[in-house]
């Protein structure tokens, strides 16, 4: 591989005593579109500002291009920020905001004038420059924000939950745009979100961050079926959790083992001696609701409770012990689960391979 | 949003139940508080400065008060070069006194709306101490400081920096100095609020996009936080081109400025009809200055009317 547009090595990074960041090392592929993914106070944002140049690092080097920037001031990055407030100068047009970065690096005017009109036609807002910022809408302010950052052509566009003020559809539709001028640029993005399917459907890398340390790095279908840990799976996506103990192997991908009580076989249980204790990820989208005295039944339970959600239909089901678990199925699958009522006894399911093993 | 506020204080349940009810008991209220007010303007605002304005018609009376015919003599000897010159004088003064105040003032307040310690009370409460004493109280301290064997040249003497007394009281720069010391305050604080509300975000936005420090002040600071100079620079512009103690006192008598020759006229010359000529003239050019101040703030502000 090439050399990696952005490189952070070893950087350390506290705010008031408080440490974000210790020993961090992350590489950003040329082109590529990565998601920083995490809870707030994950150290997402305090990334991206280390990386414009808004923060210095205690410790360790921030590189771009293979050069060393922790000398470099913001305004000597070529990298740009698209702001969760999207920060567009309130006194200048929207023309002039897209031609700020054009104009600090002293472009000559005609270029700017054809550059910005490239910009603003590229975001769907052609003939909009004469407006001021705030007589535009949430959305196109958005838009105006990200040609303002592209026109600059950065190595690097850093996006600091740039979709977390617009409502769903208008997000959604945003997701597809962003996506879709990303591929159409080739630039490289850096995407803060908190928001797990936003990083998925949008990403070509997500990287999962708990309290300054990478969870998982991976495509968005390994975090979401392959989660790495217990954190990465319930930050991504819904999940069944339940406890489980290693009874013995079989053969040498599979187990016997106790889930909540109930003996079962288990893919994916590679090496995992007898005694083991682990958790068990059932996505709702991976069980399957059966009668409770078929032979594929795994597991039994009372249904609780239906929740119809329109796609989906989703069904609690409250096991022996307790513990209470979602099934959820696309509505007009036939199935056991459609008319069964609350207070049914039923049995669970799962096709095998399906089940993720958690240490 | 006066009435709003007295209607929650008093008959939150009225308002509640029915409104249309409640609005007669605000507009009482409002009404009741405002009268006073406006009463008070009317008497002591409104009519003598009614009185000034017809005053500036009149002829001087011999007994030193005004005789009832109309006349536009006493704004024709207004333009006489010799009152124009106290005109531009004075005029000059108090640019010089905006621009040192705003020059002093705007990195101290832009440093003040910065300071992210508990500091920032203590030395906001230090810029509005010196209102507590009578400002004229305080000229007369600046006057001990510089004078001839005042406190400023001994200490430079005794530290052999000069070697013989600067004669500062009694100049211009004197009365600058003095000006620019009453006024700073009022500098200050304008510029502090509308620094304070800047976004820093914005500052960001302008280095990520490569503004240099220079520039970032230029092309996002200064225009943002200009009805914070705006409205500081009329209210140090204002009262320097009328203040009349500070010359009085630090400038002896040999500079005449707007304020001592208004205070002149009344007092000393007993030209009434004159002296209130002049008044008008100075009230005409302040309100001119606050027309622009009035236009500036809708053509610069970013929220359109705030």
């Amino acid at each position: 591989m090439s050399i990696p547009v952005v490189e952070f090595k070893a950087i350390a990074k506290s705010y008031n005593g408080l440490q974000v960041l210790e020993e961090f090392y992350l590489s950003i592929a040329e082109g590529e579109f990565l998601s920083l993914l995490g809870p707030s106070g994950c150290g997402k944002t305090t990334l991206l500002r280390l990386l414009a140049g808004f923060e210095a690092p205690d410790r360790g080097e921030i590189f771009l291009d293979g050069v060393c920037v922790n000398p470099l001031p913001p305004d000597r990055r070529p990298v740009n920020t698209v702001f969760q407030s999207y920060a567009l100068f309130p006194h200048l047009s929207v023309f002039d905001n897209v031609a700020f970065g054009l104009k600090m690096k002293n472009v000559v005017k005609a270029e700017i004038r054809q550059r910005v009109g490239e910009a603003l036609a590229a975001v769907q807002l052609p003939g909009y420059g004469e407006r001021k910022p705030r007589q535009l809408s949430g959305g196109q302010q958005q838009r105006v924000a990200l040609a303002r950052a592209l026109v600059n052509q950065p190595r690097v566009l850093l996006l600091d939950e740039p979709l977390s003020a617009l409502d769903y559809k208008l997000r959604r539709a945003m997701q597809v745009e962003l996506k879709a001028l990303q591929r159409r640029l080739g630039v490289t993005f850096v995407f803060v979100t908190h928001d797990q399917e936003e990083a998925l459907s949008l990403s070509d890398r997500v990287v999962v961050l708990r309290e300054g340390v990478i969870e998982q790095i991976g495509v968005p279908r390994a975090i979401y079926e392959h989660p790495a840990s217990r954190f990465v799976a319930e930050f991504v996506g819904e999940g069944n959790f339940l406890d489980g103990v290693v009874s013995g192997p079989l053969g040498e991908m599979s187990a016997f083992a106790v889930v909540e009580g109930t003996a079962c076989v288990l893919r994916c249980a590679h090496g995992l001696g007898a005694g083991t204790r682990f958790t068990l990820l059932l996505r709702p989208e991976d069980l399957r609701l059966v009668e409770p005295a078929a032979a594929e039944a795994r597991l039994h339970g009372e249904l609780v409770e239906k929740i119809y959600k329109g796609v989906t239909l989703d069904a609690v089901v409250e096991l022996e012990n307790g513990k209470q678990l979602v099934v959820s199925a696309f509505l007009g699958q036939s199935g056991f689960g459609q008319e069964g009522r609350p207070g049914q006894r039923v049995g669970l399911t799962w096709a095998a391979g399906r089940e993720r093993i958690l240490l | 949003m006066l009435s709003a506020t007295a209607a929650n204080v008093f008959m939150p349940i009225q308002f509640n139940r029915r409104p249309r009810d409640a609005m007669r008991p605000a507009g009482f209220f409002k009404t009741f508080a405002i009268a006073p007010l406006a009463g008070w303007l009317l008497l002591f605002v409104l009519i003598p400065n009614a009185l000034v304005l017809a005053a500036s018609f009149l002829r001087r009376d011999e007994s030193g008060f005004v005789e009832l015919s109309l006349t536009l003599g006493n704004y024709r000897r207004l333009l006489d070069p010799v009152y124009l010159r106290v005109f531009a004088h004075s005029l000059v003064l108090a640019c010089a006194a905006t621009v040192l105040c705003l020059v002093l003032a705007y990195p101290f307040a832009y440093w003040l709306a910065r300071l992210r310690s508990g500091l920032r009370p203590l030395l906001l409460t230090l810029v509005v101490v010196p209102f507590w004493t009578n400002s004229l109280v305080r000229v007369y301290a600046i006057r001990a400081l510089l004078a001839a064997k005042g406190l400023m040249n001994n200490t430079l003497l005794v530290l052999g920096l000069i070697d013989e007394p600067i004669r500062l009281l009694y100049t211009p720069a004197a009365v600058l100095i003095g000006m620019v010391y009453v006024l700073l305050p009022f500098m200050i604080l304008p510029l502090y609020n509308s620094i304070e509300k800047l976004d820093r975000r914005l500052v960001e936005a302008a280095a990520d996009l490569g503004a240099g420090p220079w520039r970032r002040f230029i092309e996002v600071i200064l225009p943002l936080t200009l009805p914070g100079i705006i409205s500081g620079s009329l209210l140090v512009f204002m009262p320097a081109l009328g203040l009349f103690f500070i010359t009085d006192v630090l400038g002896g008598s040999r500079d005449l400025l707007l304020g001592n020759f208004l205070k002149d006229q009344f007092l000393d010359a007993r030209d009434w009809p004159f002296g209130a000529a002049a008044s008008m003239a100075l009230i005409g050019l302040l309100g001119l200055f606050l027309a622009a101040y009035a236009f500036s703030l809708k053509r610069f502000s970013p929220g359109g009317e705030a």
